[in-house]
């Protein structure tokens, strides 16, 4: 009586067991050494090139997707993929492209001015939120002169056209037959790697897509493939995945922070490289909203003198980086080494003892997470501008509630606040998102020479020839450093670390790990 | 028992809508607006106004809470922001693998902590009762991302035995599982130990034993019948609610694409409907737990069968 | 001390010990007794003097880890129990040495029907012979539990008071044991109910030859069906006499108190005597008798030396310096 019992318990436990080992039986995928893994720390929102939303999203549908121009692997200057040739047109309203014949999508289909038509108007449709639909307003009209000639019709002359121009074309027919929801699970595009299988929030499986090598144009160096898949991975945590690196789980990790290198240093099969070619700045925004105040200049050039760049860059960031005073990277149109103010707390105090600062007062200075080692940044500089008098409030705020005060320019956001700019190669954006006094997102809406320098904003965007257009951004530093509402700190190395068996280079003045399919898998 | 047990599912149906109510407040009366999250810096302001309409986001709250009623009587819990989806959808498109990872974790820290807590109090004051009161100690004290990352040193970086993050194999589960499952086995342990010496020393495991029942069937069947009871409750009740808060930490370390990860990542990119029917999902099967648990205990104590 | 053919247990100076983290305590204190087959015996004294511990270490089911049997013999049809290993006891256990817990209600095992309760005495020692349930029906209408081919399958808590103190002797019975201990059957019970389970008591006994010993702190219950009895104070036998004697001739002053503390039936008495004092703490025992502090005819010599076990006449010893002759 007592012992059949005891049978159903013991049914129940090898039910158990087979309840917990099945799963991993049938998760299990045999190790691939062909695999190239490389491992990223936002997940990727879509693979869909026409809903594109987020920089993380970028490098796999570039993958799969081939955009007019390209940049450089090794330069990183502009360069045409599927486009022949570029012709600027009627001083920069028309931009005519030839494309080269003979580029195939994965489905077979030829690549043609149709498809090139098609995905422009579809990343410029509002519902389909792509992150290009702002920037995209900017063409009047795409007009097919023949299946691989087109017209680009700008409302006015765009300057910096050629950022709108790394798009990747999607093919019309495919899209067309198959519905935005299976083109989202099962992209296609004409890209040198194609489309395996994706994982939400695991990875995504590329292959190498026989018949499309690396597309060869004038300038850009002919190359083969090594490997046969690439899989980008999703590994949220930083140190889960350089210690995935470490093991050699993982081949490739970007975005490697300075004090994280100790570690895998000492690791002989870990290989660190390191570029000062990104466009990514950090700096500190002054909000004259909050306290007009904050529009004194003097007062502005005491916080531009009280701070130690150096030491910053040395102290928080192991030497990983450089002092940056211009508001435009090394990597940037722009940039001009010759800038530079120099450390000088005296000078400080004496622009301090001018200014309407009244000794005392407490400036709210904020922070978020998004800046690496924002709370250590933040400290330093508290200090910084103690040590010349000036009296600072430290707050950190949530990423998401700083976004939306920065929008709503919610006198919460402080007096001054510590941000990184992303990085775009082109000034273009970031000067009309910040700087012009009618933006949502800029901080000083009434700098003194307001109108001289919306004019000037305005006139670089239209200039098509690249000198004069570069004197104008000169002209516009140097009344943003006149009126010196906020200033620029640093900007940083992107370090990126592979295992000994492959190798990569970053390309120069990229942003979101470019050109990945010229990873090397080592012999 | 039925008329009980129909209590039970509409008290469970109105705990979900009152949930559902709240979290639908406290997600929009918060400071973070989720188009300012979401734009990129590169949006224009006509790209916010698109994304504010697109989302319904222009109208008012009460207006926005009557649609959202509406639509949840269709089934349709929202489209996520960031995926362009079915929040449902890509709740359950990840949910496969917390259960995956919540099962194996369930089995390991049931069958431990029972072992260890039958065996603890089988045996007080021995080898086994002691390293299970240190391992229960360590379970509830450390906190799970500590001993995830300190799991990775050891196992993944320094002895090379255990892949760090990934599902490829069975292999990819030791890690997580164990993660997981420290903090139910030290419960299960505690409960288990103090449950079974309550049992142990009753008369009715006198009673059996003077009968002549052999100790393992004296232990198994009259001491372990009886103190599971308790444990029960708390294997089902707190489990559910458990498991998911610590797949939140535990998924987020070793990279595993559930549900706990979804929902944090969809919380900082301020995803409203994901986190929404993620709270709404968490409160439904912690719901059903528990009427689960209302269940197994009438199967196990006839008292409440027969009532 | 030679043993005697005619006893089916006999207890040898057996001292059981619990380790505490107070302290150590003498629950039995050097107790010996016999018990004669067919004979029922029954075991009296006040709440924690050791009798339930006396009777849990001749079953060897003292509560473990704290509790030791340290020294003595208990021999059971003239074997050593203290030599058996544990599961030559488990043997014994529930076949030929069984026992009686006192209050059914927690006895049984809730979650267990009577039957499969009844069967595992059964089960365990291969007993089975035809239907398990046909035994357990048998045995549950030996100690007349009312319709027992239904009773068989219900659940304790659906049983009453009365009738599970029987489905309880029932499993005490079930193989016939040659020792039945019973730890107070009927302190749990009313006075109607108890008298009918004692009843049951004697006439299984009839049937089955079984010597019995009875715990109790009821000199009621004693007179009814013992037919020698063991008084115990503070972990010690200190009389031991057939129930006649005992009851015209009581020794021990402690035995005394006991028996002027019982209303009987037509003796108006002004005032119930009742014994003053409590008993010792087990932790702090007194040197000497352990009544003497509450013992009227105390004298010095009491609290100075344990008095040695006097035989007063055939069958009948007390511990007490009163009948110590110099």
């Amino acid at each position: 009586m007592a012992r059949p019992r005891m049978h159903k318990a013991r049914i129940l436990v090898v039910f158990a067991i087979a309840v917990m080992v099945l799963p991993a039986i049938t998760d299990a995928l045999a190790a691939d050494d062909a695999t190239i893994k490389v491992g990223m720390r936002y997940d990727i929102s879509t693979l869909n090139m026409l809903e594109m939303k987020l920089g993380s999203d970028i490098p796999a549908i570039l993958l799969m997707n081939q955009g007019l121009i390209v940049p450089h692997p090794e330069t990183g200057e502009r360069i045409g993929l599927l486009a022949k040739t570029f012709q600027v047109l009627e001083n920069g309203k028309k931009i005519k492209v030839e494309m080269y014949q003979g580029a195939r999508f994965h489905t077979g289909d030829p690549v043609t001015a149709h498809d090139v038509k098609f995905t422009y108007a579809e990343c410029a449709n509002p519902k389909n939120s792509n992150m290009m639909a702002g920037a995209l307003d900017e063409i009047e009209e795409i007009e097919i002169v023949d299946d691989y000639t087109l017209i680009f019709h700008f409302w006015e002359a765009y300057a910096p056209w050629e950022e709108l121009m790394w798009i990747g074309i999607c093919s019309k027919k495919y899209y067309e037959k198959v519905g935005p929801d299976k083109f989202r699970s099962h992209p296609v595009g004409s890209g040198s790697l194609r489309f395996v299988e994706r994982r939400i929030g695991e990875y995504v499986l590329l292959e190498v897509a026989d018949g499309y090598p690396l597309y060869s144009p004038k300038g850009y160096p002919g190359e083969s493939y090594s490997f046969k898949y690439l899989k980008i991975m999703t590994i949220p945590d930083d140190m889960t995945r350089l210690a995935m690196l470490e093991t050699g789980e993982l081949d490739l990790v970007g975005e490697i922070l300075p004090h994280q290198l100790k570690r895998l240093n000492g690791n002989k099969h870990v290989k660190i490289k390191k570029s000062d070619q990104v466009p990514s700045l950090i700096g500190i925004a002054c909000l004259p909203n909050t306290d007009p105040l904050m529009m004194d200049r003097n007062l502005g050039l005491a916080i531009r003198h009280a701070i130690n760049r150096q030491e910053i860059v040395d102290k928080i960031f192991l030497g990983e980086g450089y002092p940056l005073y211009l508001y435009a990277t090394k990597a940037e149109l722009g940039h001009d080494p010759s800038i530079a103010y120099a450390y000088d707390p005296q000078r400080a105090r004496e622009f301090l003892a001018k200014s309407s600062y009244k000794k005392g007062m407490p400036l709210t200075f904020t922070y978020t997470s998004m800046v690496p080692n924002a709370p250590l940044v933040a400290a330093l500089i508290q200090k910084y501008l103690q040590q010349v008098g000036i009296t600072v409030k430290l707050q950190q705020l949530e990423e998401g509630t700083a976004a939306t005060y920065t929008r709503n320019r919610d006198k919460r956001l402080g007096h001054m606040r510590l941000y990184q700019w992303p990085g775009s190669r082109d000034p273009n954006l970031r000067l009309w998102l910040s700087v012009l006094s009618t933006s949502d997102y800029a901080t000083a809406t009434n700098r003194p020479r307001k109108a001289e320098m919306d004019a000037l904003i305005l006139a670089q965007t239209r200039e098509m020839d690249k000198a004069k257009r570069a004197e104008l951004i000169r002209q516009i530093h140097e009344i943003m450093e006149y009126d010196a509402i906020g200033t620029r700190l640093f900007g940083l190395n992107m370090i990126y670390g592979m295992s000994d068996r492959v190798d990569y280079t970053w390309t120069p003045k990229e942003p979101y790990y470019p050109h990945l399919q010229r990873i090397q898998l080592l012999k | 028992m039925q008329g009980y047990i129909a209590k039970r599912i509409l008290i469970a149906i109105f705990t979900i809508f009152a949930v559902m109510t709240v979290v639908f407040f406290v997600f929009r009366l918060g400071p973070a607006d989720p188009v300012a999250v979401m734009l990129s810096p590169n949006a224009t302001p006509q790209d916010a106004e698109n994304l504010t309409k697109k989302f319904g986001l222009d109208k008012p709250l009460i207006i926005q809470y009557g649609n959202f009623l509406k639509n949840v009587s269709k089934g349709d819990f929202g489209t996520s922001f960031r995926f362009n989806e079915p929040a449902l959808k890509v709740l359950f498109e990840r949910f496969p693998a917390t259960l995956k990872l919540g099962l194996a974790a369930f089995f390991v820290s049931v069958s431990m902590g029972l072992c260890l807590g039958i065996l603890s109090a089988v045996k007080p004051d021995s080898i086994i009762d002691r390293l299970g009161r240190l391992l229960a100690l360590a379970g509830m004290s450390l906190p799970s991302f500590w001993v995830g990352v300190m799991l990775i040193l050891f196992f993944g970086v320094t002895l090379r035995w255990l892949p760090i993050a990934g599902r490829g194999t069975a292999m990819h589960y030791v890690m997580p599982t164990l993660c997981m499952s420290l903090y139910p086995i030290a419960l299960i342990t505690r409960l288990s130990r103090s449950s079974m010496l309550d049992a142990l020393k009753s008369d009715y495991v006198t009673m059996a034993r003077i009968k002549g029942v052999p100790e393992f069937y004296v232990i198994m069947l009259h001491a372990f019948k009886n103190a599971a009871i308790p444990v029960i409750t708390v294997i089902f009740g707190l489990f559910g609610a458990l498991m998911v808060g610590s797949a939140v930490v535990v998924e987020y370390i070793f990279s595993w694409p559930g549900i706990g990860r979804l929902v944090m990542e969809s919380y900082f990119a301020r995803d409203y409907p994901v986190v929404q029917i993620f709270v709404i999902f968490v409160t439904f099967v912690v719901v059903s737990l528990n009427l689960i648990v209302d269940i197994v205990y009438a199967y196990i104590d006839p008292r409440i069968r027969y009532q | 001390m030679q043993t005697n053919q005619d006893n089916i247990l006999e207890l040898q100076n057996v001292t059981t010990t619990f380790f505490t983290k107070q302290g150590e305590v003498k629950a039995v204190d050097d107790v010996s007794f016999r018990v004669g087959k067919g004979e029922t015996v029954g075991l009296v004294g006040e709440s924690g003097c050791g009798k339930s511990v006396t009777s849990l270490s001749i079953m060897r089911l003292v509560p473990q880890p704290a509790g030791k049997i340290v020294s003595g013999k208990i021999l059971f049809r003239n074997e050593d129990l203290m030599q058996k290993t544990e599961e030559e006891m488990r043997h014994l256990r529930g076949d030929r040495l069984s026992m009686i817990l006192q209050d059914p209600m927690v006895a049984m095992n809730q979650l267990l029907t009577v039957g499969k309760q009844l069967g595992e005495p059964y089960v365990f020692h291969d007993k089975v012979k035809g239907s398990l349930q046909g035994m357990c029906i048998d045995l549950l209408r030996k100690v007349k539990v009312p319709a027992p081919e239904s009773r068989v399958n219900d659940y304790p808590f659906q049983f009453s008071g009365g009738m599970s103190q029987r489905a309880l002797i029932a499993m005490g019975i079930a193989n016939n044991p040659d020792l039945l201990i019973a730890d107070e059957p009927t302190t749990a019970l009313d006075v109607t109910i108890a008298t009918q389970v004692l009843k049951l008591m004697k006439e299984i006994q009839g049937e089955t030859n079984s010597s019995i010993i009875l715990i109790t702190h009821d000199l009621a219950t004693v007179a009814q069906i013992c037919t020698r009895v063991l008084v115990m104070y503070a972990g010690r036998i200190v009389e031991s006499a057939p129930i006649k004697t005992f009851y015209k001739n009581p020794a021990h002053p402690y035995s005394v108190g006991l028996i002027q503390s019982v209303p009987v039936l037509g003796r108006s008495v002004e005032r119930l005597a009742s014994i003053s004092g409590q008993p010792p703490s087990l932790f702090a025992m007194p040197e000497g008798c352990r009544f003497a502090p509450r013992c009227d005819k105390a004298h010095k010599k009491c609290f100075k030396a344990y008095p040695p076990k006097t035989q007063l006449e055939d069958d009948h010893s007390a511990a007490c310096w009163l009948y110590v002759k110099d």
